[in-house]
């Protein structure tokens, strides 16, 4: 029978009042469920017409070698410290690099299965400690300071690792002057593994390790024998512990926090230095500033870097035009050496790729800048890996520059390596 | 005189040139040797040092060391897979000493105090061919096991300056100064070492097994009319050779009684990590043997022909905990270790005491580590912070008795009879211009008797040369410990 006209109107009234019920709860109900928001892992720096417009600026820049000359045409895509040491050649001699087109950075596909298992379970607790972290990179889309830093603290990098870095200088720029350095570091991740098996943590694992670092000097020749080991903890919460084997004294000697801070050997960073922050996240407060497309190295070959006397970086390095995380950071302790740290943070490897460090008094002190390599293990998993550190301190014009070339250790690995009764071991 | 010094001349010149033909500045000198792709490292040093008395006592000695030392290692990767790791390792030390030719009254002290040319030939270089041998071993590692065996210098315990816990190997004083490198101070033994490192084990604890071949060797002890015996009387007669070459003679011979073996566990509880140690050994520089020993030792001063033994080296046990720790609220580290030594000492009185009575000495240390903020200083050098280290050493001996009848006392520490003793040491170490300049400062203050004092400024300009000058400073109210006051100067080439 055909409804009558005050029925269709019922009908249609009836229709507007359910819909108008059910999409609000929907809505409500829709992000415990992962219905409106999509989780995405990898997200590449550029895509779409962010993507158009990268390269339509490649056009004009990419292939080019940036000196002196013509640095100001890049300027608004470099650190205001990173531009003055190549734009100032008189002070900081004839410092270059060449532009390549932006190429995302591939990750391993067991990275990132294991971040998006986890997606949406990790979180960060009042006292600042991550939690619920299992493998993989914590924060598929951060917002704030210390989720980038997180991201940092957790990224996806090969898990047993060997790196030699027997091109080390420190470099007196003023007197045009290096020492020789050397090193060989050895990692081995035993929890949160995301590229290698056993995954997510190594069979045994008694003292709750995270990671486990040796650091053995190789030159020059006084320093030969001397190793450093730092072990990180699963518990965020937990101070890390480091140790040094002085070859002089035959000793294994416990290093503290404030030891963290000692400029050692002569170089120009400190502990806390390496990779850009060296230490638990938890240390310092964060504020994320903005993003900032800058020109950075991740797709270098080791090999065509070198160093030469009189330029004060590393030379020979490509970069190319990422979308960085600007993060502003302040230690919580008072007295740290530093009274502020910007880092820029690569969203797609999450190293800090360059950071501005500054004294108490509020000036300028260091820059550090890492360019990355890419690397593929014997396992076939694809990784990138800083392959040059610069630790440069621009008030005395002097630089620590490492260059390193990583080594496949995949399977060889032995957790008794990072205690300290094996670090005497080794060391007698 | 001219024959003495055309051979040193000659060799110092050969090596020189050996060093500016390979090129100082050149990449391939930069780092220690690799050879065959890395499985064999070389690394060593030259060294040249004078040491120059700032007093002279009646022997009028004024160089009483001028050395070239060459020390070498080196260690070759024999086999590494996923299973084995084996390797060879080997330390050589040589040096020749021309303070008997540069300052004759050095030579005459050292031929009238001690057995003539015989002892001058010793001063100047080590003529034993083991002696240049410091280390040699072979380290095999498989799994949780690792062994380790061959001529060995071992260190146990925390403290580096003076001995607590850490006595495996004895010790090379012949041509000591304060705070020695410690390569040059302990003569190697060989000794079998098996380490069991479990990955799971509760409290991360490992073991370690030391077994040392019956191969005893004493404390080597410097011969007479040099450095450690200025401000003494010179002995008569040769008196000291003779009585130095009785200690080699009247050491035990090498059975099976006299291997020495020592037990280590290892942990960490608490972010503490700690060590439990036990080692079975005998005295390395001996006791005077009794009465028949004491008489010989004066049949020797007064030139009259020893008959019998001198010395004898009596068996002790030593077992010590030692621990170390951050302790974040007061940014230090904080080492401990106690020791606790079942030994012999001499009984009587006077430096020829004929009695020996076995007492324990308890020897405590504890240290504090520190990286000191100095402001105004620390900020403008590039926050370099100052290194600091304090020790507090007590040593008690237990069962102390002193006969008020016959005023015989235990003698330990050669001259203390008191039943405790404490001692602070501490050293201070900085770096100036990154690390170019490095002064440090080292001090040891005995509650019952010597201050001791160094000052040293080295300058390391490069890859491989050091340039040092250091001060070394006794006091002694009343004695004359200021005779071993001296100015010492080292040119080393690293490589």
């Amino acid at each position: 029978m055909e409804a009558t006209m005050t029925q269709k109107y019922f009908y249609a009234i009836k229709g507007v009042v359910a819909a108008l019920i059910i999409i609000p709860v929907l809505c409500m109900i829709s992000p415990l469920y992962g219905i409106a928001e999509e989780i995405r892992y990898p997200v590449p720096c550029y895509e779409g017409k962010n993507l158009k417009k990268v390269r339509a600026w490649e056009k004009t820049w990419a292939g080019k070698k940036i000196d002196h000359t013509n640095v100001d045409g890049v300027k608004e895509y470099m650190p205001d410290s990173w531009y003055e040491v190549h734009k100032n050649a008189d002070v900081w001699g004839k410092n270059s690099f060449t532009i390549v087109p932006y190429k995302q950075i591939k990750i391993a596909p067991s990275q990132v299965e294991w971040t998006l298992k986890q997606a949406g379970k990790t979180y960060i607790d009042d006292n600042d400690y991550l939690q619920n972290q299992v493998a993989g990179t914590a924060f598929t889309k951060p917002t704030t300071g210390i989720e980038v830093m997180y991201n940092f603290d957790t990224k996806p990098t090969i898990d047993e690792r060997q790196q030699l870095m027997d091109d080390m200088y420190l470099y007196d720029h003023r007197r045009k002057s290096a020492r020789k350095f050397g090193a060989d570091v050895h990692v081995l991740k035993m929890a949160e593994r995301s590229a290698i098996a056993p995954m997510p943590e190594l069979p045994t694992n008694p003292r709750g390790l995270l990671q486990g670092s040796l650091v053995f000097y190789i030159a020059p020749p006084e320093l030969k024998g001397t190793i450093m080991l730092d072990n990180q903890y699963k518990d965020r919460s937990r101070e890390w512990d480091g140790w040094m084997w002085i070859a002089a004294l035959r000793r294994v000697r416990r290093q503290d926090t404030t030891q963290r801070q000692d400029h050692r050997f002569g170089m120009d960073f400190c502990s806390d230095d390496q990779n850009g922050w060296f230490g638990r996240v938890a240390r310092n407060k964060y504020k994320l500033l903005r993003r900032h497309d800058i020109l950075m190295g991740r797709h270098n070959i080791p090999q065509d870097i070198y160093f030469e006397k009189g330029t004060f970086l590393w030379q020979g390095t490509t970069r190319e035009r990422i979308n960085t995380y600007v993060v502003e950071t302040v230690s919580k302790d008072p007295q740290y050496l530093y009274s502020k740290m910007i880092f820029w943070i690569d969203p797609e490897t999450w190293f800090i790729l360059y950071s501005d460090k500054y004294d108490r008094q509020g000036r300028l002190w260091k820059i550090n800048s890492y360019c990355l390599a890419s690397y593929t293990s014997k396992d076939g998993i694809q990784y990138s890996e800083k392959c040059t550190n610069l630790h440069a301190d621009i008030q005395r014009k002097h630089a620590t520059l490492a260059r390193g070339l990583d080594k496949d250790l995949t399977g060889v690995y032995d957790i008794t390596h990072y205690t300290p009764a094996e670090l005497n071991r080794i060391g007698e | 005189m001219k024959k003495i010094f055309i051979k040193p001349f000659l060799l110092i010149l050969a090596v020189l040139t050996c060093i500016l033909f390979t090129g100082t500045g050149s990449d391939a000198f930069m780092k220690p040797f690799d050879l065959f792709g890395r499985d064999l490292e070389i690394k060593g040093s030259l060294q040249h040092s004078l040491d120059v008395r700032t007093h002279r006592d009646v022997r009028d000695i004024q160089f009483s060391s001028y050395r070239t030392t060459l020390r070498v290692e080196a260690k070759y990767q024999l086999i590494k897979n996923n299973k084995f790791k084996i390797s060879l390792y080997s330390l050589g030390h040589y040096y020749h000493d021309f303070a008997g030719s540069i300052d004759d009254h050095q030579r005459d002290a050292i031929r009238n105090e001690d057995a003539g040319s015989h002892a001058l030939k010793n001063f100047r270089r080590t003529n034993e061919g083991e002696e240049m041998l410091k280390e040699l071993y072979l380290d095999i590692r498989w799994g949780n096991w690792k062994v380790r065996m061959g001529k060995q210098i071992v260190s146990w315990g925390e403290t580096a300056f003076f001995q607590v816990g850490d006595v495996i190997n004895p010790l090379d004083v012949t041509n000591l100064k304060v705070w020695p490198d410690f390569d040059d101070l302990k003569v190697g033994l060989w000794m079998l070492r098996v380490f069991y490192v479990p990955p799971d084990w509760w409290q991360n604890i490992s073991l370690e097994l030391l077994f040392i071949f019956p191969d005893f060797e004493t404390t080597r002890l410097p011969q007479g009319g040099t450095g450690l015996f200025f401000g003494g009387n010179p002995m008569p007669n040769n008196a000291f050779g003779k009585l130095l070459h009785h200690m080699e003679h009247d050491k035990p011979g090498n059975d099976w009684n006299n291997a020495e073996w020592g037990i280590r566990i290892r942990g960490i509880t608490c972010d503490t990590d700690w060590n439990l140690f036990y080692f079975r050994s005998r005295i390395d520089d001996g006791l005077v043997n009794g009465s028949r020993g004491a008489s010989q030792m004066l049949n020797a001063i007064l030139g009259v022909p020893i008959t019998d033994r001198i010395y004898r080296f009596p068996h002790y046990h030593i077992a010590g905990f030692s621990f170390s720790r951050a302790v974040a609220p007061i940014r230090s580290v904080i080492r401990g270790e106690i020791a606790l030594n079942f030994k012999d000492f001499q009984y009587g009185s006077g430096p020829t005491a004929s009695g020996i009575r076995t007492r324990k000495l308890l020897i405590t240390a504890l240290t504090i580590d520190r990286k000191i903020f100095i402001p105004w200083l620390t900020p403008w050098n590039r926050m370099r912070y100052l290194g600091a280290s304090i020790t507090w050493y007590h040593y008690a001996l237990l069962g102390h008795k002193h006969d008020k009848g016959t005023g015989a006392y235990v003698i330990w520490d050669k001259t203390n009879r008191d039943s405790s003793k404490d001692t602070l040491s501490m050293m201070f170490d900085y770096g100036f211009y990154w690390d170019y300049i490095l002064p440090t400062f080292q001090f040891a203050y005995d509650f019952n008797g010597t201050t001791t004092l160094a000052y040293i400024l080295k300058y390391a300009p490069g890859d491989h040369w050091r340039f040092q000058v250091s001060y070394q400073q006794k006091n002694e109210q009343g004695r004359t410990a200021h005779m071993q006051d001296q100015m010492m100067f080292s040119i080393q080439y690293e490589f």
